[in-house]
């Protein structure tokens, strides 16, 4: 069983190694991300498999061949850059590449444990009737995918994005039948990749430019978030479920996207988690949409567009006004361009079930309850699910009022960000419940523990990139700077001490056009 | 200097205590598996999957009842990739029901030959 699993992650990963590297260079995450990304190069032909004839393999074929026939020049040359100029084994070339490796396997270590459990065959209610249900419909080809999503009486939620059925088909392509145990498997190995992803984005917060001490610190934290997730996840987490998968991916982009320094490789892995999230359940769409959306604010901000007015020509107010228009143009349309490609993996589904008539049971129909009785007990199951809250918010506020300037020398994002995007699911949770129609108590008692693992897990990552600001200290003279050291002239050209990009084939932020401030 | 202190040290007993008990958890999941029935789910549905191939020949067209039951959705899942569901009765060739007594963990499937 083993090595049927181990056979099914690599074929899936094959297609996802060259757009990784390609996305997020060559990193300790890399190694995490790989496989994420072949599951949405399999959720993208399943979902071609929807709309057009052929089998799931034919399509995986396909789109797996496309994306790495369009990244190879990419990651040939974040390979040459990062390799090709190194012709001896530099003291500073070993360590970071034994960091790497320490990192990689803590992570692993973390992530593996938890498994041990799949050594006997189990499969939870969802993993079977929505999850792996939908996986034989992908193994079966077009024909029978689309007779089978058409189709509610027989099959639920048939709207729920592919990614979690089309690496459970793969698994049955690899193994030459239906196999449930080893789709249930892959689903764990895609989570453990997930939380994995999020280890090593923690770590790298304090990787570049630190002591053992601090490095140490990053990948402890990382790890611990790891078990907590698996913690989070409990049963769910092993059983064929895709709950701890979205929230993985989705707060992994938080960390990447939102709390990591800006750079293109940042920006490259939160993309592909973005699209891990989205293509794995509903709810990891609409986390992912938010996320999207600040990341975008974060990286083409309108400021130093701004910048860029002349102010020469200060005189002639129309002069003024139209630059100042074109510069805003301009900027909201490379938001739009940037926000279009990060969300289009999912959306695409989206388009495809909305345009196949495919349904969602939890949001149709007319609930017999009010919303004054499906309130109540909605916020009490919070409430219950949610204890990290108050502690998590008493850390953010002193930490955003006494280690402001901490984590500005890391080049981390704004403290805000990520809570947005945790209230902003909390508050999504609450309008599905709200609304929906299915009777609360119950609704409620079989949900609610995973449904909030997104919130949960964001709230521990927060603690923990808070307890890397804090124990990160601040060198001498630092308070002296002030807050001029945290925000770089607009015209200077120093990089940031901490930007990740290096080497030849990468672009710096300036380079590409992206503002400094974070 | 203290605020650093306090952020760090709350930061990092709330994650020692919830890593504490997540390995907990983490290192009951086969029990807990068992409790909730995750292990009994698995051994049914293939259980359930193999009776069908015993009971009506491939590509056969089954009705597993109408609308959407808890037990026509058992059903549907069971047929998969084997036979091929139809709402229609007129149309099907074989009728498949759901008794509550039987090898597969308490239940088995019946299959009434309709043409």
């Amino acid at each position: 069983m083993i090595a049927h699993a181990v056979l099914a992650l690599v074929v899936l990963a094959a297609p996802g190694a060259l757009p990784t590297v390609a996305l997020a260079g060559l990193r300790p995450g890399t190694v995490f991300l790989v496989p994420l990304t072949g599951s949405v190069v399999a959720a993208v032909a399943a979902t071609l498999e929807v709309v057009l004839p052929g089998s799931f393999l034919l399509w995986f074929l396909v789109v797996g061949l496309a994306a790495t026939a369009v990244a190879a020049p990419w990651a040939l040359k974040t390979v040459a850059g990062t390799f090709g100029h190194r012709h001896t084994w530099e003291p500073g070339v070993v360590s970071s590449v034994l960091w790497a490796l320490v990192t990689v396997l803590v992570m692993a270590a973390a992530v593996a444990w938890p498994l041990q459990v799949l050594r006997i065959p189990i499969i939870g209610y969802d993993g079977y009737a929505i999850w792996t249900s939908h996986a034989m419909l992908v193994y079966g080809g077009h024909h029978t995918l689309l007779t089978g999503l058409s189709d509610p009486f027989y099959y639920q939620l048939t709207d729920y994005p592919p990614l979690v059925p089309a690496a459970g088909a793969l698994s049955f392509v690899t193994s030459g039948g239906v196999d449930l145990r080893l789709a249930v498997d892959l689903t764990a190995l895609l989570t453990a990749a997930a939380l994995g992803a999020l280890g090593c984005g923690l770590a790298s917060v304090v990787s570049v430019g630190r002591g053992p001490v601090h490095r140490v610190t990053g990948i402890a934290a990382g790890a611990a978030v790891c078990l907590v997730g698996f913690g989070l996840g409990g049963s769910y987490a092993v059983s064929g479920y895709a709950d701890l998968l979205w929230s993985a991916a989705a707060e992994a982009a938080v960390v990447f996207g939102l709390l990591a320094p800006r750079s293109p490789r940042n920006l490259g892995a939160t993309a592909i988690l973005v699209a891990v999230a989205s293509l794995s359940k509903n709810e990891g769409f609409v986390t992912a949409i938010m996320v999207i959306i600040i990341v975008v604010l974060r990286y083409v901000p309108l400021r130093p567009l701004l910048a860029r007015f002349p102010f020469a020509a200060a005189d002639d107010p129309g002069l003024v006004l139209a630059t100042l228009r074109r510069s805003t143009v301009r900027a909201w349309l490379r938001r739009a361009v940037l926000g279009a490609a990060m969300v289009a993996p999912g959306a695409l589904w989206a388009a495809t079930a909305k345009s196949e008539g495919l349904t969602d049971v939890l949001l149709g129909g007319t609930s017999t309850q009010t919303v004054g009785q499906r309130i109540g007990p909605t916020m009490s199951a919070l409430a219950h699910n949610l204890h990290v809250l108050p502690v998590a918010a008493a850390v953010a506020v002193a930490g955003a009022v006494a280690l402001r300037p901490q984590r500005a020398r890391l080049g981390l994002g704004c403290g805000a960000w990520p809570w947005l995007v945790v209230s902003g699911s909390i508050a999504a949770l609450i309008a599905t419940y709200v609304l929906g129609a299915i009777e609360i108590h119950w609704w409620l008692s079989t949900s609610i523990t995973r449904t909030t693992t997104f919130a949960q897990l964001a709230l521990y990552t927060e603690l923990a990139s808070w307890m890397l600001v804090a124990t990160t200290g601040m060198p001498p003279g630092a308070h002296a700077v002030g807050r001029n050291a945290t925000r770089p002239s607009l015209l200077s050209s120093s990089r940031h001490p901490h930007a990740e990009d290096k080497g030849p084939a990468t672009r710096t932020p300036e380079r590409a056009g992206l503002a400094r401030v974070h | 200097m203290l605020t650093a202190v306090i952020v760090a040290g709350a930061s990092a007993v709330v994650l020692v205590a919830a890593v504490h008990s997540s390995t907990a958890t983490t290192a009951s999941l086969g029990t807990h598996a068992e409790q909730v029935g995750f292990t009994a789910s698995y051994a049914q549905a293939e259980c359930l999957r193999a009776e069908v191939r015993g009971l009506v020949p491939r590509g056969a067209t089954v009705y597993l009842g109408s609308g959407s039951t808890a037990q026509s959705q058992v059903l549907s899942r069971s047929v998969t990739l084997w036979a091929v569901p139809t709402p229609d009765p007129r149309q099907a060739e074989w009728t498949l029901t759901l008794d509550n007594e039987g090898g597969c963990s308490g239940v088995r499937i019946f299959a009434a030959r309709d043409r």
